[in-house]
């Protein structure tokens, strides 16, 4: 607490509870039911009433297919270097949220590919679309996560887009995992809140699944305890497939 | 405030758009500062938001575009004093002396000051190194643009920030 002022008890310093369940209820298991052909449902990730299913309401759904960048812009912007400099995308949070996204995206299926380059078919595109919308929804802004301030009457908060973001980005950080969504929930605007995370990953075939849950399980409370004040009551991670090299489900 | 406070010069409009561009500066230079950004709707935000409202300025955008610049620059007439400021057109609520800070085309402080009658909120959106600590760098900034508006002739300041971004490898 030294690195902080007073009045922020609110934040505690080790955010990871010493039994953090991991539900591997949704998973699949090596060898088990995966279908070659259908390595991930393309539509889960947008389906608010889906495992892991995220806060904004179909409305927002909707609204966040007409606003911000398209992701075909994002697209060609990455296909092109990220050149020359586009300041809507590069200067914006929502989009370079997705743009990393599709980046890590497209380097696991290049690390996926070179290891299996005679048998890897082209990539499943509706299995990357459905990530990628998953991405945008979860890229906005969305609630306001508060800091413990330097004064009363200054206030300092965290987006909770930028939390999604960095869980996704601690998930994707975990060789053999590809987050699918991410769910901050609980009452994230009040300091002390007991709040749970829950990040439904893919997994990749022939990984040990509780091990690799558990890793990013470890990724993302590291994450967050350096880059919020949440008061996490655990983090959640589910299995909810296993992507196939040889079906490029992850490229 | 000292007890001087009463006999200075309110900071002209010009002065308080510097101010913003110099707070922007002083915000991108704290260790672990990525980016500093404009606060999407500042300018309607602390309209709405702030009793007494005197002047507005930064925000982001350009001056004299409809995109972003919903701030710009304004100075709020005082010859009505009934009238919000939010009521008051833009072109009514400009002020002479904002003239250079407010030229077409230049481009408007990323970082918000709003002047009100007894509160000065200095607003702004920064993306933060992911190799640091977010509420660390969140605070610092905060407290560097405090430390560096207590000097000048306004109201009590207060910050209102937001990490809206964590970037890796920056």
């Amino acid at each position: 607490m030294s690195d902080r002022p007073h009045g922020t008890d609110h934040a505690h310093e080790d955010p990871t509870p010493p039994d953090v369940p991991v539900d591997l209820g949704g998973s699949v298991e090596p060898g088990g039911s995966v279908a070659p052909g259908g390595p991930v449902d393309p539509t889960a990730p947008v389906d608010p009433g889906a495992p892991g299913g995220a806060d904004p309401s179909p409305d927002e759904l909707v609204a966040g297919a007409e606003d911000g960048v398209s992701p075909e812009r994002l697209v060609d912007y990455l296909d092109a270097g990220r050149q020359p400099y586009d300041p809507e995308i590069e200067e914006s949070p929502e989009a370079r949220a997705q743009l990393a996204a599709l980046e890590r995206l497209r380097a696991m299926g290049a690390r996926l590919l070179e290891s299996d380059a005679a048998a890897s078919p082209a990539p499943d595109p509706s299995w990357i679309s459905g990530v990628m919308d998953r991405v945008r929804l979860e890229s906005r802004a969305g609630r306001q996560i508060p800091l413990a301030s330097i004064d009363e009457r200054s206030t300092l908060h965290i987006t909770e887009g930028a939390v999604r973001s960095l869980i996704r980005e601690a998930g994707d950080g975990v060789e053999g995992a590809m987050v699918i969504s991410c769910t901050i929930h609980g009452d994230v605007s009040v300091p002390g809140a007991l709040v749970r995370v829950e990040v439904v990953v893919s997994g990749l075939f022939g990984e040990p699944l509780p091990a690799l849950a558990e890793a990013v399980k470890s990724a993302v409370s590291s994450s967050l305890s350096r880059q919020t004040e949440l008061t996490l009551e655990s983090v959640d991670v589910v299995v909810d497939d296993v992507h196939l090299q040889s079906e490029g489900g992850a490229a | 405030m000292s007890d001087d406070d009463g006999l200075r010069a309110p900071i002209s409009p010009a002065d308080l758009s510097l101010l913003a561009t110099e707070l922007g500066e002083i915000a991108a230079s704290v260790d672990g500062v990525v980016h500093v950004r404009a606060r999407p709707g500042f300018g309607s935000v602390v309209r709405s938001a702030l009793q007494g409202l005197s002047a507005v300025v930064g925000g982001g955008g350009v001056v004299g575009s409809t995109v972003q610049s919903d701030a710009s620059i304004a100075g709020a007439t005082s010859a009505d004093p009934g009238v919000p400021a939010s009521d008051i057109p833009d072109a009514e609520r400009a002020d002479p002396a904002s003239a250079e800070a407010a030229a077409p085309g230049r481009p408007v402080p990323l970082v918000g000051i709003a002047v009100a009658d007894l509160e000065t909120r200095i607003t702004l959106d920064i993306a933060v190194d992911e190799s640091g600590s977010g509420p660390l760098v969140a605070r610092a900034v905060a407290q560097a643009l405090l430390d560096r508006v207590s000097g000048e002739p306004v109201p009590p300041a207060s910050v209102d920030l937001r990490i809206v971004s964590v970037a890796t490898g920056a």
